[in-house]
């Protein structure tokens, strides 16, 4: 901790020395017919410590223990609260959706994540690759027949299921 | 003013490929660019493609299989013509095979090291010795693929003629780098709570813990920066490149990533010695291959202190820490590392290979 506090005042020093000291010399230089690009320099360079010296503070304020704990704190009431509100949705609407002929939302996100895995392995990342193990083509092919077939059987199944209703 | 007009342009491009990386669901195979070097894929199943890439002049017998880290998609490696890993150990004469990591789905949550490195990455590196009839490989791993090709080395030495690591986060109790308190203040609960609720830890959250390293780096002065060199050549095409690579995050298998923070990173168990694969305590000891350990002097991700004590752990009595004075990326796409670094690694392998041609 105070080696880090150490960066942080170097740093600061480095970012007064160049605001305070090195941009306002390069002005009055310029003024009295210095080089043209003194003041951007100097501008760039105060800059440059600038960000130096915020990257050093970013970094303390995480080894702060209180940030720490707090951040600690937060992210597992979030994920708490998260947690919770995927059971209560589950447990009230998972029986809701499919008598009213909707997938639920677990459904969803399950069909929508195997389509992104299907599309992965299927489409040639690339016109330079060769693709290789065309037996594995196949076995894609009919797990993506089967899931669309599935889909198929599922809607037929809730619509017997309504009419009967 | 065109300074703060083109600094805003900047930004505002920066913030749609950050909002389209989010509605994508950040990085997949299907969303990688065009590879620079051409591959033929050998193997696919489970987890892994494995790419064959084949020099113009073979030099060495044995093969180099790299084992590219989980977290991000792999084409860093080679990215540009002039800047890419693979080139680089093609131009010198090796078959290279690249291991490619097929981001977890839902399936997959309960994928932990064991399947990783005992399954996975032993099935690879199976693959390799079959297409190239052979009985040994040299292993390079990167970053957290370091560590995959640590623990492989020391469950499968057999396998391994040379093993080098590229900045390895080995010592994960090395706390120099600041986002590391905040991971270390989440509550074993917490990591569990990840899990129950996303199954994997999702994309967007590895992409948050990289984004928050450097807040100001990746909220201003990136885009400073391209103003700032938007005159040099290539320059701009580099930092669209690398942009892209930035939000090509995936996410972590469930079971890995509660092994990753809370075995590895908080109780630091692979320096301690205390680190289990099915049960089994991995002995380092049992590394008894060349090894060679590259450590990147100005790493903000994996810090220099966390790579150095490696040696000191492994079996291996030929062993060698290189430091070079690159960041954690530096190591694989900048100029020096392309024109010193790698042609001194594979300098190194090509002294350690059974025969040269």
């Amino acid at each position: 901790m105070s080696g880090q506090r150490n960066h942080v005042a170097r740093e600061l020093g480095k970012f007064l020395e160049a605001f305070w000291v090195e941009l306002p010399q390069a002005a009055a230089r310029e003024i009295f017919g210095g080089a043209q690009d003194e003041i951007s320099r100097a501008g760039w360079k105060a800059y440059d410590a600038w960000v130096g010296l915020s990257n050093e503070a970013t970094n303390q304020l995480y080894a702060n223990p209180l940030v720490g704990a707090l951040t600690g704190a937060a992210t597992e009431g979030l994920l708490r609260l998260q947690h919770l509100g995927n059971a209560a949705t589950t447990a009230f609407f998972a029986n809701l959706w499919p008598a009213v002929g909707l997938p639920t939302a677990a459904e969803f996100a399950a069909l929508r994540s195997e389509i992104a895995e299907l599309r992965d392995q299927l489409e040639p990342s690339a016109t330079l690759v060769e693709r290789a193990p065309a037996a594995s083509y196949s076995a894609v092919r009919e797990e993506g027949l089967k899931l669309v077939r599935n889909a198929h059987a599922r809607r037929r199944e809730a619509g017997n299921q309504d009419a009967a209703a | 003013m065109p300074l703060l007009n083109d600094i805003a342009s900047h930004w505002l491009d920066g913030t749609v490929r950050m909002f389209e990386a989010v509605s994508r669901g950040y990085g997949s195979p299907a969303t990688d660019p065009e590879p620079v070097t051409r591959y033929r894929e050998v193997y696919r199943a489970g987890k892994v493609a494995l790419r064959r890439y084949t020099p113009e002049v073979r030099m060495h017998r044995t093969p180099v299989v790299i084992v590219y880290a989980l977290i991000k998609r792999p084409y860093i490696l080679d990215l540009q013509p002039d800047k890419s890993v693979v080139r680089a150990l093609l131009n010198q004469g090796f078959e290279v095979y690249l291991i490619d990591w097929l981001p977890p789905t839902k399936a997959d949550t309960e994928l932990g090291f064991e399947e990783y490195v005992g399954v996975e990455l032993a099935n690879a590196v199976h693959a390799v010795q079959q297409s190239e009839d052979v009985d040994q490989v040299h292993l390079i791993g990167y970053c957290f693929g370091a560590l995959l090709a640590l623990l492989y080395t020391a469950t499968h030495p057999e396998a391994v003629r040379n093993l080098v690591t590229l900045t390895i986060p080995f010592d994960m109790g090395v706390r120099e780098i600041g986002i590391y308190h905040l991971v270390d203040s989440m509550s074993e609960l917490a990591v569990d709570l990840v899990t129950k609720v996303y199954g994997n830890c999702p994309a967007w959250m590895v992409n948050a813990n990289f984004l928050s390293m450097a807040p100001v780096h990746h909220g201003l002065d990136k885009y400073v920066g391209l103003y700032r060199n938007a005159q040099r050549d290539g320059y701009a095409e580099m930092f669209e490149l690398f942009e892209r690579w930035m939000m090509s995050d995936v996410p972590i298998a469930g079971r890995l990533f509660r092994q990753l923070v809370i075995d590895l990173f908080k109780r630091n168990a692979l320096a301690r010695g205390e680190f289990r694969l099915g049960g089994q305590k991995v002995d380092l000891r049992r590394v008894s291959c060349p090894l060679l350990n590259v450590v990147a002097e100005h790493d903000d991700v994996v810090h220099p202190r966390s790579s150095l004590g490696l040696l000191e752990h492994v079996g291996s009595t030929d062993k060698a820490n290189v430091t070079f004075p690159v960041g954690h990326l530096g190591a694989v796409v900048s100029g020096g590392a392309m024109r010193k670094l790698w042609p001194q690694i594979g300098a190194w392998l090509a002294a350690r290979d059974f025969f040269e041609n």
